[in-house]
């Protein structure tokens, strides 16, 4: 490759590459969300899908069993539970089989001997198989699972928008009952407001993000949070981090004269 | 192209990283602002002659923008800072305090000194010291209307403006051309004359007012300067002159004149003395009003059978009309730099005549009064949020005003028998 003096244009087109290369890289890996905090809220979101699945949703058991019905070749894999002293049994015969052959063992008898070993090597070989299937089984198992909690996953963010947009509308309801709009407003004025709750919905704290470029609009927006005082949150203390912790309103009187 | 990809890529991730919630708010509600003025502290011995505190109150409540609590409903009285608890107000339910104190100096001057309060935020918003004498005390109290308005709604105060009327008695053999506050206080009289007077028009420096005396010979126009009470005689030609208006810029008056046979629009020049006709139509073409270019004038014609309002251009003579709706439309004034008519309007033949504005921009029509009958003559306060306007209450000719928003209105207090043709003074600069 030629490479050009620095005063030369053409020179610029190699760092331009590694440039857009680089910022294409850091593009994908923020549409990733590999540095959003949703990996804290995902953490806390499970232990409250257990607990609410199990009590409310009834439907959720139908689900594994259909997921289950789909894979017909494996049907074993449905007691999770029972595989496992299953297993535990097999290896206390094991263990106690080789103690009781221990005794005949005292009297040499070649053929047995031979014999026993080929059981033995048979055995070995079913307990192989088995712990095969047994592993193809977990491993199944640890699919199916991973798929139940995306399952429900899926249908607590449903939910969660379900909760979202009805207290998002409780919120706006009681905003728009008390904002009082300045007459100096546009109809196409906007001004964004950020605020900051704490999780019993008292709002500690209101910020003009953007102004309208009417002071007293911006201010009667404010007013009208602090009108209020305490808006609806979810009880889901997850839900409220997620989402209600700090939000923004976008307010737009469009009713304004002006 | 690249640029273009990368630019709506880093948007996208932007918006991705945003992913805050975001709740849309689009309705407001245009109730009245709670405020509360408390009674400003008084200096001992001396007697204040106004009820400064209580001007303001009347001032920010004729707005319809403020809706100042009675001092008896208030828990205490603070005229200082430290007296005040922002609590005791949220518990009243008020956004705003304003206090102040009346301090007598040496000569019969007063010092007013006032302080506003965000109730919520419990912060100052605004603070400022007047100094007048007793008979200025009206006029402080104003200003501090004018700027307690302009802070909490973001439209310039209009309360230290006058208004300029006409007063007939019963037997309409005086008649006399007043001015008086906004507020209708303190009248003085410009002219007394047995002649009707009519169509009072500002000068927009204030300076000057410009009307029609039905003389035994004719009508005539006069301007006349306020201060020293001098009339020049503007226009006496054959027929009829009348409806006169001053350009926004001053240098021009239009008006009616009949002298070419039916009534048609004329612009003379105040310095040159030279006369423009503006419209050429046999129907009536009346009731001139400057759009704020002083290059356009809005008028009522009856061009199409009924009265309705037109836009002329005094340059090019091209003509538009501007209203549609109703049976009747005449004697528009504008509102908010031309984007608003104001006028009276009569829905369906036979209906009651009620003043009407219409939003140029956005064709809206809103009927701004319905208590009184037989409105007529309205004028808009410089502001724009006020409309002031002559109509028949319990069988007598009555000022009233209404705010732009048709929320409140109310009687400007007369001593006379018949009060009309109100008209609106500009800003004292």
């Amino acid at each position: 490759m030629r490479l050009y003096p620095l005063s030369d244009p053409r020179s610029f087109g190699l760092p331009i590459l590694i440039a857009l290369g680089i910022q294409i890289v850091v593009l994908v890996l923020l549409s990733t969300h590999w540095m959003n905090t949703e990996t804290h809220t995902l953490k806390s979101v499970p232990s409250h899908i257990a607990a609410r699945v199990v009590q409310i949703e009834k439907p959720k058991p139908k689900q594994v069993k259909k997921a289950v019905k789909k894979k017909p070749g494996k049907p074993k894999v449905v007691p999770a539970k029972k595989t496992a002293p299953v297993k535990k049994k097999k290896a206390e015969t094991k263990k106690e089989k080789p103690v009781k052959k221990v005794v005949p063992k005292k009297e040499p008898d070649q053929k047995a001997i031979a014999k026993k070993q080929a059981e033995l090597a048979k055995q070995a070989k079913e307990e192989l198989a088995k712990a095969a299937a047994r592993e193809q089984a977990m491993s199944e198992l640890d699919a199916l699972l991973a798929e139940e909690m995306a399952a429900e996953n899926a249908q607590q963010s449903e939910k969660d928008q379900a909760a979202i947009s009805d207290y998002a509308s409780q919120i706006r309801a009681l905003i728009e009952r008390v904002w009082r709009v300045p007459p100096s407003a546009k109809h196409t004025d906007t001004v964004l407001v950020r605020l900051f709750l704490v999780p019993t919905g008292e709002v500690t704290e209101v910020q003009i993000v953007e102004s309208s470029g009417n002071l007293a609009l911006d201010r009667s927006a404010e007013q009208a949070v602090w009108r209020v005082g305490t808006l609806p949150v979810p009880d889901d203390a997850a839900l409220f981090e997620k989402q209600f912790r700090r939000f923004t309103l976008k307010l737009t009187p469009e009713n304004a004269r002006l | 192209m690249l640029r273009t990809f990368t630019f709506v890529l880093l948007f996208w991730v932007y918006a991705n990283a945003q992913a805050e919630l975001t709740i849309e708010i689009k309705q407001g509600i245009a109730s009245a602002i709670p405020i509360s003025v408390v009674p400003f502290a008084l200096p001992e011995g001396t007697k204040v002659p106004e009820d400064i505190d209580g001007i303001i109150r009347n001032d920010l409540e004729r707005s319809g923008h403020f809706k100042p609590i009675s001092p008896d409903d208030m828990l205490s009285h603070p005229n200082n800072i430290e007296d005040i608890y922002f609590r005791d107000w949220r518990l009243l339910k008020q956004d705003y305090v304003l206090i102040g104190q009346v301090e007598a100096r040496l000569n019969d001057v007063f010092q007013i000194r006032y302080q506003l309060f965000d109730v919520f935020n419990e912060k100052e918003l605004l603070s400022q010291t007047l100094r007048g004498t007793k008979q200025q005390l009206r006029d402080i109290a104003h200003k501090v209307s004018d700027s307690v308005y302009e802070q909490l709604t973001g439209i310039r105060g209009a309360f230290s403006t006058k208004i300029a009327y006409v007063t007939a008695n019963r037997a309409r053999t005086n008649f006399t051309l007043a001015i008086a506050d906004s507020d209708g206080a303190r009248e003085q009289i410009v002219l007394k004359s047995k002649y009707s007077i009519f169509s009072p028009a500002w000068s927009p420096d204030g300076k000057k007012l410009a009307y029609v005396m039905l003389e035994d010979k004719g009508s005539r126009v006069y301007v006349q300067e306020l201060a020293t009470g001098k009339k020049e005689l503007v226009s006496s030609s054959k027929g009829l002159n009348s409806a006169p208006a001053f350009s926004p810029d001053g240098t021009k008056l239009a008006m009616v004149l009949s002298k070419d046979g039916n009534p048609e629009i004329y612009v003379l020049e105040l310095a040159t003395k030279k006369w423009t006709r503006i419209t050429k139509h046999f129907g009536i073409d009346t009731e001139p009003n400057w759009m704020p270019d002083s290059q356009h004038i809005i008028f009522t014609s009856g061009r199409s059978g009924k009265p309705q309002i037109y836009r002329v251009d005094t340059q090019s003579g091209y003509i538009e009309r501007l209203t549609y709706e109703g049976h009747y439309n005449a004697r528009a004034r504008l509102a908010q730099d031309g984007r608003f008519l104001v006028m009276v309007h009569q829905a369906q033949k036979g209906g009651d005549f009620h003043i009407a504005s219409l939003d140029l921009t956005r064709g809206l029509l809103q009927i701004l009064t319905s208590d009184t009958y037989l409105d007529e003559s309205p004028s808009v306060s410089p502001n724009g949020v006020m409309v002031m306007y002559a109509a028949k209450y319990k069988n007598q000719s009555i000022l009233a005003a209404v705010s732009v928003d048709g929320d409140v209105k109310f009687l400007v207090p007369s001593k006379h028998g018949d009060v009309r043709e109100p008209a609106w003074g500009p800003y004292k600069n």
